[in-house]
């Protein structure tokens, strides 16, 4: 979906007494919500809504799009196989699934991580070396 | 496959006539006295004695016919021995992910050209002295129980080299065997996994076996050692891979049908590494305290000075003295 859809979408439910929507084609999802703008007294005047609506659904399109990868096991996450060897994987490469994005250690025990699908890594979000979690997402990945 | 014959011949102990082999093995004469043939160019020593038949004399040292006479079955499928490999980790992934090559299947070389440690460091790998392996395996776990194979392989090196001379082996944590603190062998496992699921399981094996004192570098004589080292008695390598890969089957099948509890039990008792005072280096930071148990995962639990606990999943251990 287009900036330019959302934004005379938005536009048009303005006009209307709709205060939900949820729209589904094909690979995308749009949901907007007309909030009531609750103002609390720190606050200062709101922004106008409009100027703020599609930043923040255009945003939530993108989130609900990417594919994150989250770590399956407790241990520290490196982006190469060995400290001397570029990484796996960067911002920007494509991607297939069964593709091996990074390795998390445990125990020197090397994991690693395969990617589920097929798309463009779109953010990498622990530094190399760094501790991770079980559950931590590590990937961001758009969706082919 | 010569294996059957060899089995045959290791069961009977004694001269079996090669019209019994073929009878009982099913095959025929020609077949007998060709695989005789074959695995006497491996190195086996095999008396024949005309009315009398044939007697198993020797053994060579490193054989997959040998190894795969004693464990062949329903859990090692494929025994492969190689000359000399750039690592058999490296064969095994290859293996593995490329020609789907199963569950069971173990890579053993008599020389790695680029033998390795961790995150790429150099596994001192010469010809014709000691263990270099790598088993593949399919577990049917989750990938944050692979940590568990580690333990496992551990417990089942430390077994297999206890009863190969009495050697007195201890286990640092997470991956090294120790005597008297100097390192005898040590454990590289890799695991490739989906999300939810181990695709597959590379746990490389490295045992320093019949290499003399004098010819480990000079960087790491002082910490490394070897089974003849410590004893002062050369050893089959083929007999000690099967100690291990016997020693691993029980306690793999053990783990499937009752859980983890006897597994970690034992790595406690074989553990050099707990009730020690440590250091611990994890990239940039160092914590130390005291090595008090590992979790169910096999994670070291640290009792920090402040009398929290810590859980280590990786680092470089030190024990102070």
């Amino acid at each position: 979906m287009e900036l330019e859809d959302l934004k005379s979408l938005i536009e048009f439910l303005k006009e209307t007494d709709i205060t939900e929507l949820r729209i589904e084609r094909d690979n995308s999802k749009v949901r907007i919500k007309r909030g009531q703008v609750v103002s609390s007294p720190e606050v200062p005047a709101p922004k106008p809504a409009v100027v703020q609506a599609p930043v923040a659904e255009e945003a939530e399109e993108q989130a609900e799009k990417l594919h994150t990868v989250a770590s399956p096991i407790v241990g520290t996450f490196y982006r190469s196989p060995t400290p001397e060897a570029p990484p796996f994987v960067n911002v920007g490469l494509a991607v297939t699934r069964g593709q091996v994005l990074c390795i998390i250690e445990a125990m020197k025990l090397m994991n690693e991580i395969e990617s589920e699908v097929d798309g463009v890594i779109a953010r990498v979000l622990v530094e190399n070396g760094q501790a991770v979690e079980y559950g931590e997402p590590l990937f961001q990945i758009e969706p082919a | 496959m010569p294996e059957n014959i060899l089995r045959f011949l290791k069961e009977k102990d004694k001269f079996v006539s090669g019209a019994r082999m073929s009878s009982e093995l099913g095959i025929s004469r020609t077949a007998v006295w060709k695989k005789i043939g074959i695995l006497r160019r491996q190195g086996f020593i095999i008396k024949a004695v005309s009315s009398r038949g044939y007697k198993l004399i020797g053994s060579p040292d490193l054989s997959a016919d040998e190894i795969a006479s004693e464990v062949q079955g329903d859990f090692w499928k494929r025994i492969f021995v190689y000359e000399s490999v750039d690592s058999t980790n490296e064969v095994a992934a290859s293996l593995s992910i490329r020609h789907e090559i199963g569950s069971g299947t173990v890579i053993v070389a008599d020389t790695q050209e680029n033998g390795r440690g961790r995150l790429g460091r150099e596994w001192i790998s010469p010809p014709g002295v000691n263990i270099y392996m790598s088993i593949i395996l399919k577990p049917d776990l989750e990938p944050r129980d692979a940590t568990l194979l580690t333990v496992l392989a551990s417990v089942a090196c430390t077994a297999a080299l206890r009863n190969t001379g009495g050697l007195p082996v201890t286990i640092k944590w997470p991956n090294d065997l120790l005597v008297s603190g100097k390192k005898v062998g040590g454990i590289l496992t890799e695991v490739r996994s989906e999300p939810d699921k181990i695709r597959n399981a590379i746990i490389g094996i490295g045992i320093n076996v019949n290499i003399e004192k004098n010819n480990f570098p000079s960087e790491i004589r002082s910490v490394a050692t070897s089974v003849r080292a410590e004893t002062g008695e050369n050893f089959s390598r083929s007999g000690i891979i099967v100690r291990i890969l016997k020693e691993f089957e029980k306690r793999y099948k053990l783990l499937k049908r009752t859980g983890r509890g006897r597994l970690l039990d034992e790595w406690r008792r074989f553990a050099s590494t707990l009730g020690q005072n440590v250091r611990i280096a994890m990239g940039k930071e160092v914590v130390s305290g005291r090595a008090e148990d590992i979790d169910d995962e096999g994670m070291l639990l640290l009792r920090l000075r402040s009398g929290a606990l810590k859980k280590i999943s990786s680092g470089e251990i030190t024990v102070l003295r």
